[in-house]
């Protein structure tokens, strides 16, 4: 009699496995086919980008941020906005690391490690990146607009941006502050699922008093050494070999990823960086001419070529050349990495 | 650490902290708070002035004979016969037939899902492997880290919080 009521429960045992199968094992797939619900969605998820993209350009702001990176380690700072004279971050946690970009010169101040850095302005590009902004969903990139969340008391619309069927690269999702367009919050997962990175408000304060000295270069603390950044950025190879930087270009990039910038250090045995970029995500191809340095080796393992892990969960994939050593970082998946890699040896 | 939580716990003792019920210490980490989120700030308000208004109304008085009947209730409740315990219900309930071979099959199914989900979801973050030391060490490789990461930020929807991170990351334990 037991054994005949076991034998019994062996569909109720294959249906209850079916179903967690059925409804857990991937995740949402992406569906080709527009249908309007999926058109509304996309053109609802595309507006609050845009306005996002024209908040940034426009709201002046005072936050508590924190940004949690992919192994758990995090900062906490103060970010002071405003969109005429610049962006200040300064931190809690740990103490003692102050950027601030005026639009004009980016300033990175580390009192532990007595670093002063300054170099180019990453927010002059910022009418460009709005530009670039509203051409985003046209292309490689898919956005879904996915509900509404709260955030530091405040409500925000969800919008995940992630790179179409079959293409390469990492995701976003936005917390889009539904008052003022504010992003509120930020995540950013590799193609895996792996957490890169998690950005968000603990407070708001929206048009604050700033003060000019927030936005001005900070000073030179005693005894810290000033590196500024003299290199040079070329816009195509062409313009980057007239001035002699010669750089190898992969046979192979993923879907959607156009070259941004080279930027080649002053001396001739500076290292060169060529970079590509989704709107999303970059892809990084670093010359080193020297010799490899003893942790990658050891990573390497005795090995020519590998993979490597970078701070902040960056991934890269290290090789020797001839020339020195190249590096090539970004967050995509192994096998993809590797392809990239071998189409530039 | 100070988290998304922050804003949650501070806002589950404001009225305590309104009403100085709180123990010193969490006053004084609350008031701290308070000095840096106007979100709270304004919560506290709100409850301050409702405090205020509550104040003003008459205070309800019990009546006459209220000590009288609550004494009553009190002796009836004494006399009732013991209520049955969830223990003695849970027994005679495992007595009855066919329950084991149901909680049996059912504690089955619930041990199978969980199995299922922790090997099929991919959402959840992936832990590196211990033996993945992180590169730090070199000036060239951490040049090409920053450039990278610089990149990134100059993405239509990239943010330089990540530069402090980076910045930051010899100064940090990992999950701190």
């Amino acid at each position: 009699m037991c054994h005949y009521r076991a034998v019994l429960l062996v569909p109720f045992f294959l249906s209850g496995f079916a179903l967690a199968q059925s409804s857990l094992t991937k995740p949402k797939p992406v569906k080709p086919v527009k249908t309007p619900f999926v058109r509304l969605n996309a053109g609802l998820g595309k507006q609050i980008l845009r306005r996002m993209t024209k908040a940034e350009l426009t709201v002046s702001f005072l936050g508590r941020e924190v940004t949690v990176g992919s192994d758990g380690r995090n900062t906490e700072q103060w970010v002071k906005r405003d969109p005429k004279r610049g962006i200040r971050r300064e931190s809690i946690k740990p103490e003692g690391i102050l950027l601030v970009d005026n639009q004009k010169r980016q300033f990175l101040v580390n009192q532990k490690e007595k670093l002063y850095r300054e170099g180019k302005s990453q927010l002059a590009e910022f009418q460009k990146r709005y530009l670039e902004a509203l051409r985003v969903g046209e292309g490689t990139l898919i956005i879904e607009f996915q509900g509404q969340d709260s955030i530091a008391g405040r409500l925000a619309d969800v919008v995940l941006v992630h790179p179409a069927a079959g293409r390469a690269g990492s995701s976003r999702r936005f917390w889009v502050d539904r008052e003022t367009g504010l992003r509120l919050r930020t995540e950013e997962r590799a193609q895996e699922g792996r957490i890169l990175s998690n950005t968000y408000y603990l407070s708001l304060e929206l048009n604050p008093v700033l003060r000019d000295e927030d936005f001005a270069p900070p000073p030179i603390p005693a005894g810290f050494p000033r590196t500024v950044d003299t290199q040079k950025r070329y816009a195509t190879l062409e313009e980057a070999a007239k001035d002699g930087v010669i750089v190898r270009q992969p046979g192979w990039l993923p879907a959607g990823f156009r070259l941004r910038r080279i930027t080649a250090s002053q001396g001739p045995h500076s290292p060169i960086h060529v970079q590509w970029g989704n709107d999303l995500t970059a892809i990084s191809l670093a010359l080193v001419h020297g010799a490899m340095p003893p942790m990658i080796l050891r990573m390497l393992a005795g090995n020519e070529a590998g993979f490597v892990q970078l701070n902040n969960g960056e991934r890269a994939y290290a090789w020797k050349s001839s020339e020195g050593y190249y590096m090539l970082l970004g967050n995509l998946p192994d096998d993809q990495l590797k392809r990239i890699a071998d189409s530039v040896k | 650490m100070a988290s998304m939580l922050d804003c949650n716990k501070i806002q589950a003792g404001l009225s305590e902290y309104i009403d100085s019920a709180l123990p010193e210490e969490l006053a004084e980490a609350t008031r701290a708070h308070l000095r840096s989120c106007a979100v709270c700030t304004k919560i506290a308000e709100e409850l301050t002035q409702t405090s205020r208004l509550l104040a003003f109304l008459p205070r309800p008085e019990p009546s006459e004979s209220f000590e009288r009947k609550l004494t009553l209730r009190l002796a009836g409740q004494a006399l009732r016969p013991k209520p049955i315990t969830l223990g003695e219900k849970l027994s005679a309930w495992w007595i009855r037939p066919r329950v084991r071979p149901a909680v049996a099959s059912a504690l089955a199914v619930a041990a199978l899902i969980p199995l299922v989900v922790v090997r099929v979801r991919p959402a959840s973050p992936v832990a590196l492997p211990t033996h993945m030391q992180t590169v730090t060490e070199n000036r060239e490789v951490e040049q090409a880290l920053q450039e990278h990461l610089t990149a990134k930020t100059s993405e239509a929807f990239g943010d330089s919080s990540g530069l402090l991170l980076a910045s930051a990351h010899n100064e940090l334990e990992p999950g701190s």
